[in-house]
């Protein structure tokens, strides 16, 4: 079918549309990594000594640490001595008291990015919290929300008011051993998101962060804590860009999620980092540890994401179910375009009884990119009437690229029900020809037929998100298919 | 409107079209009868553009233009309509979006302005009345888990709305009680009109009962061996096809 | 175990065995590729849940003697009691070494049947692939192969009834033999062949098999293996077979004793139109561990494969499936499928199962599906609704859930062999779960 193939090629060329630099004055801290420099970081923002302590520790354990190689996907060595693990835009000196004080380019930034600060806040009631590089930009409506109790601040800013809950739960879920890149992170962090929901609260609005990585040479080493307590319940998003650039640039954030008894986080990502060119120039690796504990009875986290961009997604949001009759979700839809790797899944480990996950992943690989999915499901012998549910469906769109699934299922309960289902098929021809029939040009009858094998991941996104999602997914693969 | 000259057409080296001719004016309703296997669904699959065929020889012109050169795409926004033998399930592709969108890309290609949702649903309400199907219906994806019949009504609806010029409809009687047939055949009657031909690919005479055919045509091995008026689908009826084949084998 | 020190046990038997000097420099050098790596561990992933620990460190002779006549005449009685037919053509083994007594190899036209040290002893690891890459304990049988089968069906021949294959192992302790099966069939040849392996008397001992297949296009070969050894027992194997255009392979595989068993099946559709059926039913308690590792490579266009394995896992058993479909780039018009199902009947009972699909070309159908569970309640409640009481109701529904597949053995002797023995050991299982 060679006009299928033209289409699918003329597809994939999409170019990356938030590929652009933002010419602000920047402070680095000069690449290399050893003790002086996490000490001075730690200094810089102000850290009390048991985290400076525990940088130190993650960092010295990380030294004895070596790279993860069992991941289906090929990358020459990263140089860890020739990034800087900090930058922050200059005018953070004096930082912005609202969103009036903060630098005017970043602000168009963020519009560039399709993110009106100032709109989407008030139109759609969305708090933003946007890291740009590794520092927290602005924060909004902070006021309503600490009404109703709601801590939601950048990392820094929650290390200076609320020490004891950073140093309660910080490293509980993710500790800095875990791996590698989780070490590199726990010695490294510069800044990302704290969230607090107070007992029995509802938070009155989606919390959302953007980041950015804007400046050449950094990596961004964000880290992200929300804790919902007893009977709570909160909503967030993350998106992510990246200006285009000839190298690779690293990014490995760490994202830990705790839910106590009744509680309920949503945590939903449309990453759309920058993903090299079409010959597979730059782009970022975007090795990132996210992980939620269900550590009350009845409580639940749900993961939802939508992985657009990157050169490499190495990426596995997972729950830890030690609570009874809690809940674990994992939604995701992982794009593969020409010379994109992703391995990307979940962990759902069962230890109390009664607990329950669903995975649901669709895979789509284009070009010459590969896609794999990976994932583990845990029964162990506590967990009484545990249940999985798994489907993981993967879509070929041409030749040359490569769908993996890589299940691990395990289980030590007799009363435990763990079902797994997957299929690998290219895009069907009859489907295309259907929809073309009906009036529709390939390209579109090919968006559509994707989205709808996207849907049951698109509709547990929060509404705008998942229109944006939907256009990214189109964007992304425009020129992929026919 | 639409005339096939000489057409020969093989899938995977095997030949199933073998010369054959219609011609097909506005206005008329032709029948195209065969036994199993004589190249019906053939026809129409290549009539619309399906690419796993391979014409060998011949030409089709469909308003003055080789059809045959068209994408599939194309043909429809001129006005070429296929209601499918097995329609096509597209989980998680809802069954009212895609008729939009089919919609606009009709009006988009004719220059006229895209329908908004409002608009839609006044454009296909009292279709969807006729062909007996629920809102919720229109909610649901595309051809998936709907029933022999619902998927039926479903083409014709997509037919109705789309208003084709020259509209095929392969084998859409088969699989139907009499109920859900008379309803499709009253979509059908409901859009024949003297600027509109049709094109309907059947095994039984009981469709031609409902919509009657000007013409009616013998398809074997092939090509059209014999034509006729819709008494010829009642003596193929009541006698089968051997008799005809017979006589073409003869001739 | 450090490969120096496994180098020294097993040298120790390397000069028993038998071969030319150009022998033994061939097992010097496949035992040399062995001790290089020594026994996989856990780390290595294709190893993950099995640990060979208890093998690596058992003290086994590597170099078992010629069976004696008494022993001949006990395993006689014992194949005649178990109603084996002493007509039927086959090849029997005791402890790994070829017993001519017990055989029958009056081969048809166009059939070869014979032991691998009749072919010439001298030269046994020579006509083999000296070392299987990435299969450590085939290369450790390249090392110390003392004998096995071969069997070739020429061009367009077709053997006439099923061969077994019968090995038992003689009852004395600590024995490892390192048998080798050579299946060669010519263009269109078609054979069928049974596979048994018993022990004579629960005894500690291994059993390391490599079985070496090359399929001529449009050949067919079904193959059998009941597997029913005592439970202390460890079993090893590997099965490596190449099809060419248009062959066909069908294996059933049935697991029903041992201690710590471990099945490698490794595929290569070479030619298009080539397919693969690999099925099986492993049975699993009482501190047993089965582990079924296939690796499935869909090289040509228009090939197709089916990996169906059931597991009924009881009290303190371990369970393992990890079956990888691999789509080579431009294999083009794939269908592929997988499934594991599992049974998990007892408190302290693990099942760990992987189904892979690695894929590289676009024009494929592959799927799989795993599922772990107990008995399902709801059944159980509809037996016990028409009159059954819990037990009989629970042992119904296991068979059940085992038959499944024993209806796709299609020689019906066999299938009620196996059938029989799958009974006894549910009930053994069972047994052993009720008195922890």
């Amino acid at each position: 079918m060679a006009t299928q193939q033209k289409e699918i090629t003329d597809l994939v060329k999409r170019k990356y549309e938030h590929g652009f630099v933002t010419d602000i004055e920047q402070e680095f801290v000069p690449p290399g990594l050893d003790e002086d420099v996490i000490r001075l970081i730690s200094q810089k923002k102000g850290e009390p000594e048991f985290l400076t302590e525990w940088r130190l520790k993650a960092y010295r354990h990380w030294l004895t640490m070596t790279e993860p190689e069992w991941a289906h996907v090929r990358y020459e060595p990263i140089d860890y001595q020739s990034i800087s693990y900090y930058a922050a835009p200059k005018s953070q000196e004096n930082a912005p008291k609202s969103l009036d004080e903060v630098d005017p380019k970043l602000l168009e930034t963020y519009d560039k990015l399709g993110i009106p600060l100032h709109e989407r806040a008030r139109l759609a009631g969305v708090a933003v919290d946007a890291v740009f590089d590794s520092v927290s930009v602005a924060t909004t409506f902070k006021e309503k929300l600490a009404e109703a109790g709601v801590i939601f601040c950048s990392f820094s800013d929650a290390v200076k008011s609320h020490p004891e809950l950073v140093r309660k739960y910080l490293g509980t879920v993710v500790p800095y051993r875990d791996n590698f890149f989780a070490a590199l992170n726990s010695a490294t962090f510069s800044d990302g998101s704290f969230v607090y929901v107070p007992k029995g609260v509802r938070c009155p609005m989606e919390l959302s962060t953007y980041f950015r990585i804007n400046a050449a040479n950094t990596g961004q080493f964000e880290r992200t804590l929300i804790v919902a307590d007893e009977g709570s319940h909160v909503s967030y998003l993350e998106g992510c860009t990246a200006p285009m650039r000839d190298e690779n640039q690293l990014h490995a954030a760490v994202v830990e999620l705790v839910a106590l008894e009744g509680a309920e986080i949503k945590y939903s990502t449309v990453q759309n980092w920058y993903p090299g060119d079409e010959n597979g120039v730059g782009g970022i690796y975007n090795f990132v540890t996210k992980r939620g504990e269900c550590r009350g009875a009845n409580s639940k986290i749900s993961w939802t994401q939508v992985e657009t961009g990157s050169a490499i997604t190495w990426k596995y949001p997972s729950c830890v179910l030690r609570g009874e009759n809690s809940v674990g979700e994992f939604y995701s839809v992982a794009v593969a375009n020409n010379y994109q790797q992703a391995d990307t899944g979940t962990k759902m480990l069962h230890i109390g009884a009664n607990t329950r996950s669903t995975i649901i992943s669709k895979g789509i690989s284009a070009g010459h990119g590969q896609n794999a999915y990976r994932g583990l499901v845990r029964v162990l012998p506590t967990a009484r009437d545990a249940r999985n549910y798994t489907q993981c469906d993967s879509l070929l769109l041409g030749d040359k690229c490569g769908a993996h699934t890589f299940p691990y299922i395990e289980s030590r309960q007799r009363s435990a029900r763990v079902e797994h289902e997957a299929t690998t098929s290219k895009i069907s021809e009859d489907q295309l020809f259907y929809c073309r029939q009906r009036g529709l040009s390939e390209e579109d009858a090919v968006n559509m037929i994707v989205n709808g094998f996207c849907r049951e991941v698109f509709k547990e996104l929060p509404m705008e998100f998942a229109v944006e999602a939907q256009n990214l997914m189109n964007v992304t693969l425009e020129g992929a298919v026919g | 409107m639409l005339k096939i000259e000489n057409l020969h057409v093989s899938v995977d080296e095997r030949k199933i079209l073998k010369g054959l001719d219609l011609s097909v004016n506005a206005g008329e309703v032709h029948a195209i009868m065969g036994p199993n296997g004589s190249g019906k669904s053939t026809l129409a699959q290549v009539l619309a553009g399906k690419d796993n065929y391979d014409v060998t020889r011949g030409r089709v012109v469909y308003r003055g233009e080789e059809l045959l050169e068209m994408e599939p795409e194309e043909r429809a926004r001129q006005g070429v309509f296929l209601a499918f033998q097995y329609p096509t399930e597209i989980p998680g592709v809802n069954n009212a979006y895609l008729l939009k969108a089919a919609v606009n890309a009709q009006r988009d290609a004719n220059g006229e302005p895209q329908v908004d949702a409002f608009e839609f649903m006044r454009l296909i309400r009292s279709k969807m009345e006729l062909m007996n199907i629920s809102k919720e219906f229109l909610n649901r994806s595309v051809n998936e888990g709907f029933s022999g019949g619902e998927k039926k009504r479903n083409e014709i609806l997509q037919m109705l709305v789309l208003e084709p010029s020259l509209a095929i409809l392969d084998e859409t009687d088969s699989g139907l009680d009499v109920d859900a047939l008379k309803i499709v055949a009253a979509g059908v009657n409901s859009l024949r009109s003297k600027d509109r031909a049709m094109v309907l690919v059947t095994h039984y005479e009981r469709l031609l009962e409902l919509i009657v055919p000007d013409h009616v045509h013998v398809l074997s091995d092939g090509r059209i061996v014999k034509s006729g008026d819709r008494e010829l689908a009642r003596e193929l009826d009541a006698r089968g096809y051997d008799w005809v084949q017979q006589e073409a084998a003869r001739a | 175990m450090t490969g120096e020190s496994s180098n020294g046990r097993f040298a120790a038997g390397l000069d028993r065995l038998p071969g030319s000097a150009e022998t033994a420099a061939l097992r010097a050098a496949a035992l040399e590729a062995f001790s290089a790596t020594g026994f996989p561990t856990r780390r290595n992933e294709q190893w993950r849940y099995t640990d060979l620990a208890p093998l690596s460190s058992a003290d086994l002779d590597f170099a078992p003697q010629p069976p004696a006549e008494e022993l001949i005449s006990r395993v006689a009685a014992m194949l005649d009691e178990a109603g084996f037919d002493p007509a039927a053509p086959r090849l029997v083994f005791i402890d790994g070494g070829y017993c001519e007594t017990l055989s029958q190899t009056g081969a048809a036209a166009g059939l070869s049947i014979a032991s691998l040290a009749s072919c010439g002893a001298a030269d046994v690891p020579a006509r083999t692939h000296a070392a299987l890459d990435g299969h450590p304990l085939a290369t450790l049988n390249a090392a110390l192969v003392s004998d096995g089968a071969v069997i070739a069906v020429d061009d367009g021949a077709e053997a006439p009834e099923p061969i077994e294959l019968i090995f038992v192992a003689g009852g004395q302790s600590d024995l490892a033999a390192h048998p080798r099966i050579m299946i060669d069939l010519g263009r269109d040849a078609e054979l069928t062949l049974v596979q048994h392996v018993l022990d004579l008397e629960a005894a500690s001992g291994w059993f390391n098999v490599v079985t070496e297949i090359v399929q001529a296009p449009g050949s067919t070969l079904t193959l059998y293996r009941l597997q029913d050894h005592g439970k202390l027992r460890f079993h090893t194997a590997l099965l490596r077979a190449e099809l060419a255009e248009d062959a066909k392979l069908a294996c059933g595989w049935f697991d029903l004793g041992g201690q710590l068993v471990r099945n490698d099946f490794d595929i290569r559709l070479e030619g298009s139109g080539a397919e693969a059926d690999l099925y099986g039913i492993f049975l699993a308690s009482s501190g047993q561990h089965t582990d079924n590792h296939i690796r499935m490579d869909h090289i040509a266009p228009r090939t197709k494969s089916g990996e169906a394995f059931r597991g009924i896992i009881g009290e303190s058993g371990h369970g393992v499936f990890n079956g990888k479909v691999v789509v080579h780039r431009d294999a083009q018009h794939i269908d592929a499928r997988q499934s594991s199902d599992n049974l998990l009947l007892a408190d302290n009972a693990e099942i760990d199962t992987k189904p892979e699909l690695e894929i590289y070309a676009d024009d494929v159908k592959c799927s799989h599906g795993a599922t772990i569970g107990e008995i399902d309640e709801e059944q159980l409640f509809y037996l016990r609704a028409r009159g059954l009481d819990e037990d009989e109701a629970r042992d119904l529904l296991t068979f059940a859930f085992a038959n499944a597949v024993l209806e796709r053995v299609e020689l019906p002797e066999l299938r009620e062999r196996i059938a029989d023995r799958v009974a006894v050991h549910l009930a053994d299982g069972e047994a052993a779960g009720e008195h922890p």
